[in-house]
């Protein structure tokens, strides 16, 4: 709840989002890095969700969405989403682009394998083998729920829990009504609670 | 934002598959990325109008601005019309049923003249800024234009450069029209012991107004300029023949009968229709009518009603001829008799034989018919009651003057006659049956098909480009997404977009060219609306099966359209391409042809080896005189005299 509430507060902080699209649309190099401070991190944990931690793709892909961004922000109209909705779904583009092309490539990337190198960054050497166990753990856990949920439950819980995105961001993000994405997360969520619970 | 419930899912996820931290120095790659990159000009709605822009120029300049040279104009008229392509057959229907001695053409009625009106009008002016010294174009102008003094002067300055033969012709033409005309009893071709037929000759003649005789200086001119035709072309009957008409209306008859006999001897009877029907195609063509509308309309444009005075002069002096004979005969100078009537004869046979047009050679036969009919006559079943005639509903009977022929030139010379006449009749016959493979038309529909398809399957194109401008700058990327339609999905309903269209070709691939015009009309228009609905309806039905989960149906209909447009558009592209090819290649073709073969050669052709030894059936004729004389020929009917000349 902490954490929440100093999200919420650093956001305050932020750019206005006018502000900011005023400026991409002059070109200005102050709002591109703005764009990048504010935006940035959230694509990237974003990408990286979805290929699976090979985290140079998913830098590529964040900096490939900031770049499509600024040569596109003329289309992008305030009137029919927010800005960071408008953002998310040209991520959410790539994302399913690059989805799309590992599929044709039909050979395991290596962004499917675990990696050593960031467990040890944040587990330390000293409890190497307890944060193995606890991270094999978890992943049955994520495998049961994904395996549970629907495509689209899944991508709403995880644009709510771990992108911290409104329910009308989620919609303008997947084209579809707040109302729509409501029901969505509520079935997501006490599905997703019931195969926790169990699990527990 | 998230409940105690969201953070312990967002920890599982974290711990399951740890974010990893963004490497050191990403904001200066981000940075630096970013700063090549510049916001894309003209965003998306003035994409859309600029790309609507210029749809819609193409469209326009595609479908109107050529419009007024374009062979798709020329298509169109030729598809309605036809008129002056099927001179031919006109002139034909107006010489059937054994009136080939009438056959003129009648063009009067021609929607045609609209068209060449404006070019009329320019000609002159055209040829003087363009062509001043070219005379087969001053020949081509001087025939077209409807100012006569104007018209005079080019076709003068064409036949003094001496370098074009055909520029007689319409030049004499001209001068006998500015010149005197003349009505007398023997024009008529009545026989001089039928009083009753005498006197209402007498009687026409004193309704026309016209003198029985011309003067020697209002004629002058015109004798001078036919007689500079015969020094310039000394083996051509024709500008003898019209000496002779002039010479019978100067009375001087003994050197009329001399001229005759000397046009006689003559092999060769020629007008250049031919040349002068290329020289005006040329001369249309350069003017901005397309080429195949040049070529077909310029057997109106060359005036054949203006031009076909040059026949009637023949079949007017075929009867003066046969008048004069008959004159002889009765006076006791059998000589002469033979010669106004031989000379008659052999100056049709060259007809026939020497004609580069249908109209000459069916001239021809008459004037052949005309001077053998004091000695066999050609009689209709109708007329003498005997069925079954072999002969274009006939046969042969002696003529009035049968007995006196044969004691003249002998039995096998009347016979050789008699086989002449049959020949000539059965190869009006064939050409009756064969005129419909042999006509200009059927050219002018063999190439009209590719060209009409092609044509649509471009304006085809140009709607679906339209279409997919329109598509193409909206939400193409969310459209994209919201459909998986596999490759060969895509090629299926790309190709099946375009089978209507090229259905229509199949389909009118083995018609004949009979009532092409409506049905095509019809047809084409019918397979592109079907093309145009299947390519936006296939994709419809296919985005139900194909779109994403989360996607609309509208949304995935969009991106198969976006998908399947292109196939379908590159199918219509290359079906347009090759479809032009084949229509250049074939109108390339048919203007060579054109160019290459007269109207008599083609005609020829198409009837093959049976032209040359047409079949002579049996019971053909009979050596016996008609049942009934007086009602079957037209020995007993006034025609036309001199002052006749042309009906227009």
């Amino acid at each position: 709840m902490a954490e929440a509430e100093t999200r919420a507060a650093a956001r305050s902080t932020e750019v206005g989002e006018d502000r900011l699209v005023s400026g991409l649309r002059k070109a200005d190099p102050g709002a591109c890095a703005c764009l990048c401070e504010q935006f940035g991190p959230r694509i990237h944990k974003f990408t990286a969700r979805h290929v699976r931690g090979d985290g140079q793709l998913a830098e590529e892909m964040m900096v490939q969405t900031l770049v499509d961004a600024v040569r596109n922000i003329g289309r992008f109209d305030p009137r029919r989403s927010q800005f960071s909705a408008w953002l998310f779904g040209i991520a959410r583009r790539q994302v399913q682009g690059e989805l799309r092309r590992q599929s044709r490539r039909k050979s395991v990337p290596a962004s499917a394998q675990v990696s050593m190198d960031v467990l040890v960054e944040q587990a330390g050497p000293g409890d190497m083998a307890a944060a193995v166990a606890s991270r094999l753990d978890a992943q049955r856990q994520v495998a049961r729920l994904t395996s549970y949920l629907s495509d689209i439950e899944m991508e709403v819980l995880m644009l709510h829990c771990m992108d911290q995105l409104s329910l009308k961001e989620i919609a303008q993000i997947m084209g579809r009504s707040e109302r729509a994405i409501n029901s969505l997360l509520h079935r997501a969520r006490q599905k997703a609670r019931e195969r926790l619970v169990n699990d527990d | 934002m998230t409940d105690d419930f969201g953070n312990k899912v967002a920890e599982l996820m974290e711990k399951a598959e740890p974010t990893p931290s963004l490497r050191s120095g990403w904001k200066g790659r981000a940075l630096a990325a970013l700063a090549q990159a510049r916001p894309a000009r003209g965003a998306s709605r003035g994409r859309w109008i600029a790309n609507t822009a210029v749809a819609v120029i193409v469209l326009v300049a595609l479908g109107f601005v050529p419009y007024s040279t374009s062979t798709s104009k020329g298509m169109m008229a030729a598809a309605e019309q036809a008129a002056a392509a099927d001179m031919a057959a006109r002139t034909w229907e107006t010489a059937s049923g054994g009136e080939a001695d009438r056959a003129e053409p009648r063009v009067e009625e021609s929607p045609e003249e609209e068209r060449i009106a404006p070019y009329r009008r320019r000609a002159v002016e055209f040829v003087e800024r363009h062509y001043a010294n070219d005379p087969e174009m001053l020949t081509a102008a001087g025939s077209l234009t409807d100012d006569g003094k104007a018209g005079l002067a080019l076709l003068k300055r064409a036949v003094e450069t001496g370098k074009y033969p055909a520029a007689w012709a319409p030049y004499v033409l001209r001068v006998m029209q500015a010149g005197p005309r003349y009505d007398r009893v023997g024009a008529y071709g009545v026989d001089p012991e039928d009083l009753e037929g005498l006197a209402e000759a007498e009687k026409l003649i004193r309704e026309s107004g016209l003198p029985a005789k011309l003067s020697p200086e209002e004629t002058a001119p015109v004798l001078a300029a036919i007689r500079a035709w015969q020094a310039a072309d000394p083996q051509n009957a024709l500008p003898v023949v019209l000496e002779m008409t002039y010479l019978y209306g100067l009375h001087e008859d003994a050197q009329a009968l001399s001229r005759w006999e000397y046009a006689a001897s003559l092999p060769v009877v020629n007008n250049y229709l031919g040349d002068r029907l290329r020289a005006m195609a040329r001369l249309l063509s350069r003017m901005g009518m397309s080429q195949w509308q040049a070529i077909s309309t310029s057997y109106l444009a060359t005036d054949l009603p203006t031009d076909s005075r040059l026949y009637p002069p023949l079949r007017t002096s075929s009867r003066i001829a046969t008048y004069e004979g008959r004159v002889a005969q009765i006076e006791g100078r059998p000589k002469d008799a033979i010669a106004w009537w031989n000379g008659t004869i052999s100056l049709g046979q060259h007809m026939q034989d020497s004609a580069d047009s249908l109209i000459g050679f069916l001239v021809g036969l008459a004037v052949e018919g005309i001077g053998a009919s004091p000695t066999w006559r050609w009689c209709p079943d109708r007329m003498t009651g005997i069925p079954n005639g072999p002969v274009m509903g006939g046969r042969y009977f002696y003529g009035p003057q049968h007995a006196f022929y044969v004691a003249q030139v002998g039995e096998a010379a009347d016979a050789r006659l008699r086989d002449s006449l049959i020949k000539g009749k059965m190869r009006s016959q064939l050409l009756r049956e064969n005129l419909r493979r042999a006509k200009l038309t059927w050219s002018d529909m063999r190439a009209l098909k590719p060209l009409a398809l092609g044509l649509s399957a471009a304006e085809l194109l140009v709607l679906l480009l339209l279409l997919f401008a329109a598509i193409g700058t909206w939400a193409r990327r969310q459209a994209d997404e919201a459909t998986g339609l596999r490759l060969l999905w895509k090629l299926v309903i790309g190709l099946v977009a375009v089978l209507p269209v090229a259905s229509t070709v199949i389909a009118f691939r083995p018609l004949m060219p009979g009532g092409l015009d409506s049905q095509m009309a019809a047809v084409i228009p019918g397979g592109l609306a079907l093309s145009f609905l299947v390519a936006l309806l296939l994709p419809l039905l296919a985005a139900r099966s194909s779109r994403r989960p989360s996607a609309r149906l509208a949304t995935a209909w969009r991106g198969n359209l976006r998908q399947t447009l292109p196939i379908t558009i590159a199918l219509c592209a290359l079906i347009s391409v090759g479809l032009g090819i084949a229509a250049k290649m074939l109108h390339a073709k048919w203007v060579r042809e054109w160019y290459k073969h007269e109207e008599m050669a083609r005609v020829v052709r198409a009837i093959g080896p049976a032209w040359a030894n047409p079949p002579i059936p049996a019971d053909s004729w009979r050596a016996e005189y008609p049942p009934e004389p007086r009602a079957e020929g037209r020995s007993g009917q006034v025609q036309r005299g001199m002052r006749g000349r042309g009906r227009r």
